[in-house]
């Protein structure tokens, strides 16, 4: 782990504005501190080292060419990466990955697990959990299952042993209620 | 409070958390060019949702990753530059001034920002006495096909394959570049499956320094029986120094 875990946004900040402005060291000093985040998160979506490195390469290339589309409003500097990340590792996606062994769901089900993780790139976690937690089980379980493994509706309702429309509005009043809360 | 997302909210919404099956997936993806109430939304669900990847556990990435990255900004500042296509006389691809060109462009931002890399990596072991030598071979663009590290003060060069494959009756053969007009030299042939080490002769040794190049060719198993490339050249690379 890198010293600009510790940094926060304000250090990730800078580094993705000297990338914006082709500063080649500030661009490897960006990947040095997000890349093993980046990875963890493309690699848990994707489940295939090799696929998620070819998908890692290509995020960080696009983090090059559009460092200067970032804007704070955008939200903190990591959430900006997560969401190119994500979206690059959920495109690639192929159907039918193993089947997750049920600790990691736990472990995904306790955001607290890993505290220092957390901080990680200043992720405003508070307030989400806190309206996770208003959810009721098979919500927050789906919600969860769905961001980090990258589950499908279809493979949610199998997971779930519902029909596929459950799933859907299983899903859909979820993140209603994740809204509101999170507007209080 | 609503009982429920009105529709555009909620292709936002699953766009961003993922659950879209591909085919819809790819249609909100594609309207999203044209629909910036859809954008919009989908950037405020981007950082609602995002924080939510603090529960996902880091894991470092393969070193291979970088390099990769690293090889495709390097061919971005070369195809940035006019690289004209001369071949001089019927020598094959070491002698063309393109390849030249290729091992040069570029190469010093390869240096500086593989050097940073290092630099945050490897180097927080105890550094070595000497300089070093590293150089990425790369076959075109993103993917870096082999890299070559040069140990000088014992005489060494390692080899790691990381994307390079020759068929069973072919043998992959390093050579030593020193600059135009010069003939290159041999320094062994390598495997496509594992690490090579190979002893350097003094002469050779000497001779790795950045103003030189290596480049892998395909040759007839046991290597080129002319003592000169003899196959096509698959990778290609300008010797880097690692200093200190």
């Amino acid at each position: 782990m890198s010293d600009y875990d510790e940094a926060g946004p304000a250090a990730l900040g800078d580094l993705l504005g000297g990338t914006a402005a082709r500063e080649q060291g500030a661009f490897a000093k960006l990947y040095e501190a997000s890349s093993a985040k980046l990875f963890g998160v493309i690699l848990r979506i994707l489940r295939d080292r090799e696929l998620a490195t070819e998908v890692l390469q290509e995020v960080y290339l696009r983090i090059w060419q559009h460092a200067g589309d970032y804007r704070p409003d955008l939200g903190a500097p990591m959430t900006w990466m997560i969401a190119i990340a994500r979206n690059r590792a959920l495109d690639r996606r192929r159907h039918r990955r193993p089947e997750l062994p049920l600790d990691l769901l736990e472990e995904l089900e306790d955001p607290g697990a890993n505290p220092a993780d957390s901080v990680g790139g200043g992720l405003p976690l508070r307030a989400l959990r806190r309206c996770l937690d208003e959810l009721d089980e098979r919500q927050r379980q789906s919600v969860l299952m769905a961001f980090a493994e990258g589950y499908t509706h279809a493979e949610l309702a199998d997971r779930l042993g519902c029909p596929l429309g459950t799933a859907k509005s299983l899903i859909r009043r979820g993140l209603l209620r994740l809204k509101e809360c999170l507007e209080r | 409070m609503t009982d429920e997302l009105d529709e555009t909210e909620a292709l936002a919404a699953e766009c961003v958390l993922g659950t879209l099956e591909p085919t819809a997936r790819a249609a909100v993806r594609q309207r999203l060019r044209t629909d910036p109430e859809l954008a919009r939304l989908v950037e405020l669900w981007e950082q609602r949702l995002g924080p939510l990847a603090a529960i996902v556990p880091p894991v470092e990435p393969p070193p291979a990753a970088w390099l990769g990255i690293v090889q495709a900004l390097a061919a971005e500042t070369r195809s940035a530059a006019p690289v004209r296509r001369v071949r001089v006389r019927h020598h094959g691809p070491l002698y063309s001034v393109t390849f030249w060109r290729r091992c040069t462009f570029g190469a010093g931002a390869l240096a500086a920002i593989l050097a940073l890399y290092l630099a945050g990596t490897e180097l927080r072991r105890p550094p070595p006495a000497t300089a070093r030598y590293v150089a990425v071979l790369d076959r075109s663009a993103a993917t870096p096909a082999l890299i070559v590290t040069v140990d000088p003060a014992a005489g060494r060069a390692t080899i790691r394959p990381l994307a390079v494959k020759a068929a069973p009756d072919r043998a992959l053969e390093l050579w030593l570049i020193e600059g135009q007009g010069r003939q290159p030299r041999s320094l062994g042939l390598l495997d496509a499956e594992k690490e090579t080490t190979l002893e350097l002769p003094a002469s050779i040794n000497e001779a790795v320094r950045p103003s030189a190049a290596f480049a892998v060719s395909l040759e007839p198993r046991g290597g080129s029986p002319t003592g000169q490339p003899s196959g096509p050249v698959i990778c290609q690379g300008p010797v880097l120094a690692l200093g200190k």
